[in-house]
């Protein structure tokens, strides 16, 4: 069995796949040399042949889809399920990743091939349809949190989509991995991104890694659109929340988040006086879910040194805030403990 | 004794009158008040009718007085003071009303079959009393009867206002004839009426073409009777006021009428079985209508609401049934999803939501309006399609190459999209009356919403029907931010009940650190880690055969569940101080109901147990909830114990509504599933706007 597969399309999306636990970017730097055709029977639209003919796939997919047809199977009944379910009028959010999900840890594979080859238009699948599959296969594969997805994850977070919520997604799912190298390479998009930035951003608040918090503190007090300053306080707190922290999935950059929430903590307690109102509600909301004892401490402090009365009031407002937190009583010291 | 003066004016002509007619007090009390007015006012150069007043004494001696139902008793009686002293007052509970006339009287418009047919197809549309029905929807307006006094040559008429042209109709009744509707015929406003007339008197019926229209139209009509009488330069006037009767929307401090669901056959059996036992137990008046239609949201496309004035027989109430401004798509953009649906194969959809079209196909009629008010872009500016290739866009709308860009269309419709799902009515709710800390007084309570506020000011409903509602004046909006919820309603976190409480209610509130520490408990204290929750169920009920049984130590271990649970409990406890700031609302009022939150996908959180506050409350004493599926420990789930044991005190009892298939799946639950119609309060709205 080969240690490494590309995936690549005729748009010139490179599918990198690798074992778990290789580097991401230099599995991307390297090409497949099993080639595996069309599949037969898909339609021949000249428009949008770019999604649909392959001219390279790993031999671990073809493997996969000998041994595992089943797989593939259902991941198309599940896409003509979302299909079905957008035709129907879909009035509420389909929990498509859920869906996925319940097809155990091999699905890798089967969504990123889905992601590749599925052509709308042969497919008849409405916008919304699309959309919704999209970002669901997308959110299905974070939650797998295999390095292997980054390459080709990172190829949408690039891509010039129309819809934020796809490169959010492509984010976030990178970002759930671990990553290093993709994390870092999650925040070079979000760096380049004219359109979407926001989106982005918000979606680096599932890396939860100390380059993507130092990021997006970089973001927060450099730029002025307070769009962005939003979804960067946002993403911290996703980033930060202790509850996540608790749990084993985390565990592994569990000393890493220890050291990093304290620097946040800082950052935002010190910004909130002179944030405007929607900013003092997201700080207070992100600080909630990182540490409410610190963060009232530390507001206390600062309200304790300083001769501005109104950045005293602004202080003692939050110490206040953290002080009601419904979150506090289980962030007491006692109860953080591993 | 400006009092006096002000009075008098108001009743110059029926004093006047008197005073003909010989009666000595009334006569006395012209003279004084006359006196007076020349006394106090001589020199006032801002009172420039007194002058007029005294110098036509004689000619406005004929009683020309326009009678309306200034006292809301529903009559028009012109020896009542509390009719001639309120045609004017702008105080609450005072001046006279009319309906606006929306409904379908005739039933008309069953032959309607498309949704512009259906909606221009109401009574007010046409130029005739349809029907002793609609004309019992009337509102009424008299002129005295001038008598033997009306000169032969005296022409009168009555007009309104310019601002009100468009928005009232008026049909007169001809002299002489009875109470049909055939004897009422259009009366254009300023049209002549005879002397003969005026001497027997002319009884005129009124119906409204609309609402209040915010920035458009007050509600209020003004009303001018004239009379030119020879040898008068000056015609003799009176006036009144009349306003359209404000719309309400219920709370559910009344008890639950008749019950709506949407038959779904199979894929929801078990939760019409549960919601009809319920019903059954609750003794509703009206028990259960299922909807022969495929859309389950029932909360969502329907809203219910009211308005109503007062008749001779009690109030003439006129329900109101809107349809939500939920949209396939953006108007402007309809080429774009035209070539969408031709993509897929299929029938280009309504603009709006099918479903909704329940409240032309099963409600409008006899006193039952069916209405929808809405923008075909939400309010957004529309995109201008002009010169631009609609294949190509679609092209770029896939991600597939296109040949030029169209962000601007991406982004329309992505607004659009994201804020459709707050124009479904789980997202507008009602709280029970109340009196606010400040004192201020809310006797039909507020209307609550959820929007993105100002952090995403795009993020809110259809500004149309938002502002329908403030313009009522009556129900204020409170909004709450539910930006972060998936689908984004008010009817997931929180909800009124009736309760045996100082108040008479409590707000149940979704509490979901405390289905955290539930767990914990289990976990730890009752050797309960291996307990499932959702045990039998599969994900997506029928959808997917995928088990979704969990154990109780995996949602724990969920670090996703267990960050968006935490984040809940952040949101949740900021728009319950939303309350607790504007309603005054304290600890004893509040009931917390634990359930955990899991990110539904696109960044946006939902119930990951099905959310016990999303019932329905179908009397005082019942409220239907989704069942928790929570884990069971020793024969009894944890969840459905603890909840029965905390609303029991409070006079509440819980009927547990299997809501797992279809509806917790699909994101909603009971509530969301369900809709009712609510008993009218006994007391009638214009008695009760200084109380609540």
């Amino acid at each position: 069995m080969r240690a490494r597969l590309t995936i690549t399309i005729l748009a010139g999306i490179a599918l990198s796949v690798a074992p778990a636990g290789a580097d991401s970017q230099e599995a991307a730097d390297e090409n497949a040399e099993v080639s595996i055709h069309t599949p037969e029977g898909t339609d021949e639209s000249p428009a949008f042949s770019k999604y649909r003919k392959l001219e390279e796939v790993t031999d671990d997919l073809a493997l996969l889809w000998r041994t595992r047809p089943d797989l593939f199977e259902a991941v198309d009944q599940v896409r003509d399920a979302v299909i079905a379910y957008h035709r129907a009028g879909a009035w509420r959010p389909m929990n498509v990743a859920l869906l996925l999900d319940g097809l155990g840890e091999e699905r890798l594979l089967p969504l990123l091939w889905a992601l590749a080859s599925d052509d709308p238009f042969a497919l008849g699948m409405g916008l919304g349809a699309w959309v919704a599959w999209r970002v669901g296969v997308i959110e299905s594969i974070g939650r797998l949190r295999d390095p292997r997805s980054v390459p080709p994850l990172l190829s949408i977070a690039r891509g010039d989509h129309p819809q934020a919520a796809v490169r959010r997604a492509a984010v976030a799912a990178i970002g759930r991995t671990g990553d290093a190298g993709g994390i870092a390479a999650a925040i070079a998009v979000a760096e380049e991104s004219s359109r979407h930035r926001a989106a982005v951003v918000e979606g680096l608040g599932q890396a939860r890694r100390p380059a993507a918090a130092s990021y997006l503190l970089d973001v927060f007090t450099a730029t002025d659109d307070p769009t962005l300053r939003r979804a960067a306080v946002r993403a911290l707190g996703e980033w930060g929340n202790l509850e996540a922290w608790r749990t084993p999935a985390l565990s592994p950059w569990k000393e890493e988040g220890d050291a990093v929430r304290p620097a946040i903590v800082e950052a935002l307690v010190d910004a909130y006086p002179n944030a405007d109102s929607v900013i003092q509600t997201e700080i207070s909301k992100t600080l909630q879910l990182i540490d409410v004892h610190g963060s009232a401490a530390r507001a206390k402090s600062r309200a304790e040194v300083t001769m501005d009365p109104k950045r005293k009031g602004a202080w003692r407002e939050l110490e206040e805030a953290m002080q009601l937190s419904p979150l506090g009583a289980r962030q007491e010291p006692s109860r953080n403990a591993p | 004794m400006e009092i006096a003066i002000i009075y008098f004016r108001t009743h110059s002509n029926m004093l006047a009158h008197l005073a003909r007619r010989g009666g000595l007090v009334p006569a006395l009390t012209l003279l004084v008040l006359l006196a007076a007015c020349s006394v106090e006012h001589r020199e006032e150069p801002d009172f420039p009718w007194i002058p007029d007043i005294r110098g036509t004494f004689e000619l406005k001696s004929l009683p020309v007085i326009l009678g309306v139902d200034a006292s809301r008793n529903g009559v028009i009686d012109f020896h009542d003071p509390k009719d001639l002293d309120n045609r004017h007052n702008p105080e609450p509970g005072f001046g006279a009303l009319f309906l606006p006339n929306l409904d379908d009287a005739s039933g008309r418009c069953s032959e309607a079959t498309t949704d512009a047919q259906r909606e221009v197809c109401y009574d007010a549309r046409l130029d005739a009393v349809v029907n002793e029905i609609d004309l019992a929807q009337m509102a009424r307006i008299r002129t005295y009867p001038l008598g033997e006094e009306a000169p032969e040559e005296a022409v009168g008429s009555l007009t309104i206002d310019e601002a009100s042209k468009d928005r009232l109709r008026i049909y007169r009744r001809r002299t002489g004839a009875g109470e049909d509707a055939a004897d009422f015929t259009l009366y254009e406003p300023g049209d002549a009426i005879d002397a003969h007339d005026l001497a027997q008197g002319v009884e005129f019926a009124v119906e409204g073409l609309s609402w209040v229209e915010p920035d458009k139209w007050s509600g209020r009509v003004e009303l001018t009777l004239s009379v030119n009488v020879p040898g008068r330069d000056e015609p003799i006037e009176d006036r009144a006021h009349m306003d359209v009767a404000p719309l309400l929307f219920p709370n559910h401090m009344k008890s639950a009428a008749e019950v709506f669901v949407a038959d779904l056959g199979r894929s929801n059996d078990d939760f019409r079985r549960d919601l009809k036992e319920a019903v059954r137990q609750a003794q509703l008046q009206e028990g259960v209508t299922e909807l022969d239609i495929d859309d389950p949201w029932v909360q969502d496309y329907l809203l219910i609401g009211y308005t109503a004035i007062p008749g001779p027989n009690g109030p003439r109430v006129m329900r109101v049934y809107f349809r939500s401004a939920n949209l396939n798509y953006p108007g402007s953009l309809e080429p774009v999803y035209r070539r969408l649906a031709q993509m897929e194969n299929r029938p280009m959809p309504t603009l709006l939501r099918e479903a909704g079209a329940v409240v032309y196909t099963h409600f409008h009629g006899p006193k039952r309006a069916g209405r929808a008010k809405y923008h075909p872009d939400k309010g957004f500016a529309p995109i201008d399609l002009e010169d631009v290739d609609v294949d190509d866009v679609v092209r770029y709308l896939y991600g597939s190459g296109s040949q030029q860009s169209y962000p601007h269309i991406a982004e329309h419709i992505e607004r659009v999209s994201e804020a459709d799902s707050l124009d479904s009515f789980g997202n507008t709710e009602t709280t029970p009356p109340y009196i606010a800390s400040d004192g201020s007084v809310y006797p039909f309570g507020r209307v609550y919403r959820g929007h993105g506020g100002e952090a995403l000011p795009d993020f809110r409903p259809d500004p149309t029907l938002t502002g329908v509602i403030e313009a009522q004046g009556l129900q204020p909006i409170i909004w709450l931010d539910t930006s972060w919820l998936a689908v984004a309603h008010v009817d997931e976190t929180v909800s009124f009940v009736p309760t045996e409480t100082e108040r008479g209610f409590s707000l149940l509130h979704s509490e979901p650190l405390e289905a955290i520490e539930i767990l914990e408990k289990v976990r730890d204290e009752m050797n309960g880690g291996n307990a499932l929750l959702f045990e039998g169920r599969s994900q997506m009920g029928g959808w997917w055969p995928t088990p979704a049984s969990v154990t109780v130590s995996e949602v724990l271990d969920d670090p996703d569940v267990m960050a968006a649970t935490a984040k809940a409990a952040v949101e949740v406890a900021a728009q319950v101080d939303v309350f607790i700031q504007e309603m005054g609302l304290d600890d004893d009022d509040l009931v917390p109901i634990p359930f955990l939150y899991t990110d539904r996908g696109w960044g946006g959180l939902s119930a990951y147990q099905p959310g016990m506050v999303n019932g329905l409350s179908l009397d005082a004493g019942r409220f239907g909830m989704p069942r928790p599926e929570g884990p069971v420990i020793d024969g009894v789930d944890v969840f459905e114990n603890l909840v029965e044991e905390r609303l029991a005190p409070l006079g509440v009892q819980v009927n547990w509504i299997d809501s797992w298939d279809v509806y917790h799946v699909g994101g909603g639950h009971v509530h969301c599933g369900t809709n009712s119609e609510r008993m009218q309060p006994a007391t009638p709205w214009w008695s009760r706007e200084k109380e609540p």
